[in-house]
């Protein structure tokens, strides 16, 4: 009888010390903080993560300078990879920031394919919301699509300020091949990009 | 009472950053002077990241390829020391027709100022540690910045023959357009018949002299240069080598293979923009 008594003392005091324990975690400390004012801590992990992000965009973009000829959009891959995990906020910031270096890599206007990147990648962030996206279908559908768009809109952007790409034919099968490359490398960068990061859909 | 709804975080700043990226561009558009310093701005800190990556690459590649070819080393070595052979009696060869040359341009009184200007030039070596972010344009990133000597519209080359010229610098790296871009014009002539034209860039490796008079003789295999014409690039440096000829309306057209082999471009040669300007000014 004093045994099953003590038993549920001790639960008891268990499961107020637990309840103490998660109140502490989901309140922020405001012990030295005026009346009404909520400090807004970033966890350890997110910093973390947004790190390791920052580290495999900038891998992304020197590994696409590394690759000779008709080469995949990488950088257009971090960026759905952000819209899909992070939202279109996200996906605005990486495509802007990536697509700025991309362009003073290459031979484009300044602001070209940061335009088309965060265009497509706030689009993607927006519309791939509601879906499951760790379906492998999903993912290719996605990079091929906006790869697509992304390139078309590239030439459109390159018509329209008269900065046309080289080569006066064959623009569509470059845009095919990029589409494909993306397509293929997807659902592989997507995976290990996840594994660095730890972003969840 | 009427509730406004106030646009969120996630809609907000996709369209500030997307209308930034459009004035990013019509500034670049208008004033493509100060976008190409901005644009070697943000090349800057990107380049010694990539020479290291570039220098890693080709160590390990160069690595793998020392491996692949370790059985033909003794016959490799053997014809090495007979081309060496061959080479040095050429040297000497050249070295007395030069002398003889020499003699003849004094008996005949002929000034030698773009040879005395070419040899106190300066070609400033430098290698490629980067290529194109995109599939669409034809250039790559060299390890030499203003702070080597190198400017916009400088010539590069390799000892095979005309690479392109610089683009963009930045302090530490400069971005060369390839004469295989379409946007890069060079004046050049037919070696044989002295026939003018503009070589640009087809994309697929190869280029097309255009505006080519349709009396103009020329072959297939005859060799092009630089005609020196416009400015940019000196006379004489060698392009390629015509691969077929058509007539396009009242022109003539020639495909032109390079003989540089860009695919393996690693390390070129940049010419000092001061010998050109003072041949100009001549």
């Amino acid at each position: 009888m004093i045994v099953r008594k003590r038993q549920t003392r001790w639960r008891r005091r268990a499961r107020r010390l637990r309840g103490l324990r998660m109140q502490n975690l989901r309140r922020p400390r405001q012990m030295d903080m005026p009346l009404g004012e909520v400090r807004r801590t970033v966890p350890q992990s997110t910093i973390r993560s947004h790190a390791v992000w920052f580290l495999i965009v900038l891998g992304l973009l020197i590994a696409q300078a590394m690759i000779k000829g008709v080469k995949p959009d990488l950088v257009l891959l971090a960026v759905l990879f952000a819209a899909m995990h992070r939202g279109p906020c996200s996906a605005a910031i990486t495509g802007f920031v990536a697509g700025m270096f991309q362009d003073a890599h290459s031979a484009s206007l300044l602001g070209t394919h940061a335009f088309c990147a965060v265009v497509v990648g706030s689009v993607t962030g927006f519309l791939t919301h509601h879906f499951y996206r760790e379906r492998i279908a999903f993912q290719f559908i996605t990079a091929f699509v906006a790869t697509i768009f992304a390139q078309l809109m590239f030439l459109g952007l390159g018509w329209i300020t008269q900065h046309h790409p080289p080569g006066n034919n064959g623009h569509m099968a470059i845009v095919a091949r990029v589409a494909l490359w993306n397509t293929v490398l997807a659902p592989l960068l997507f995976a290990a990009m996840r594994r660095l990061t730890g972003w969840k859909t | 009472m009427r509730s406004q709804a106030r646009p969120s975080r996630e809609v907000i700043v996709p369209v500030a950053l997307a209308l930034s990226c459009l004035v990013t561009i019509t500034l670049s558009y208008r004033h493509e002077n100060s976008a190409g310093h901005a644009a070697g701005l943000m090349l800057t800190p990107l380049s010694p990241l990539e020479r290291a990556t570039s220098s890693v690459s080709r160590h390990t590649t160069d690595w793998i390829h020392g491996l692949i070819s370790l059985g033909r080393f003794p016959r490799e070595s053997r014809e090495l020391r007979q081309e060496i052979a061959n080479l040095g009696a050429e040297v000497e060869r050249s070295r007395q027709l030069e002398r003889e040359v020499a003699e003849l341009r004094e008996l005949l009184g002929f000034t030698e100022r773009f040879q005395s200007r070419r040899s106190l030039s300066r070609a400033l070596g430098a290698e490629v540690i980067g290529r194109d972010s995109s599939s669409w344009y034809r250039t790559v990133l060299i390890d030499k910045g203003h702070a080597h000597g190198t400017r916009v519209d400088s010539p590069v080359l390799t000892h095979e023959g005309l690479v392109g010229r610089v683009t963009r610098t930045s302090r530490s790296s400069s971005q060369v357009m390839l004469i295989l871009d379409e946007q890069s014009g060079v004046g050049a002539l037919v070696e044989r018949s002295r026939a003018v034209g503009v070589v640009r860039g087809m994309g697929k490796g190869l280029c097309e002299m255009a505006y080519l008079s349709p009396r103009a003789d020329i072959k297939v295999d005859d060799s092009i240069v630089s005609s020196g014409l416009g400015g940019v690039y000196p006379k004489g440096l060698r392009i390629g080598k015509i691969t077929s000829v058509t007539r396009d309306g009242y022109m003539q057209k020639a495909t032109v293979e390079p003989w540089v082999d860009f695919s393996r471009l690693e390390k070129v040669l940049v010419l000092e923009q001061k010998r050109r300007n003072e041949e100009i000014g001549e």
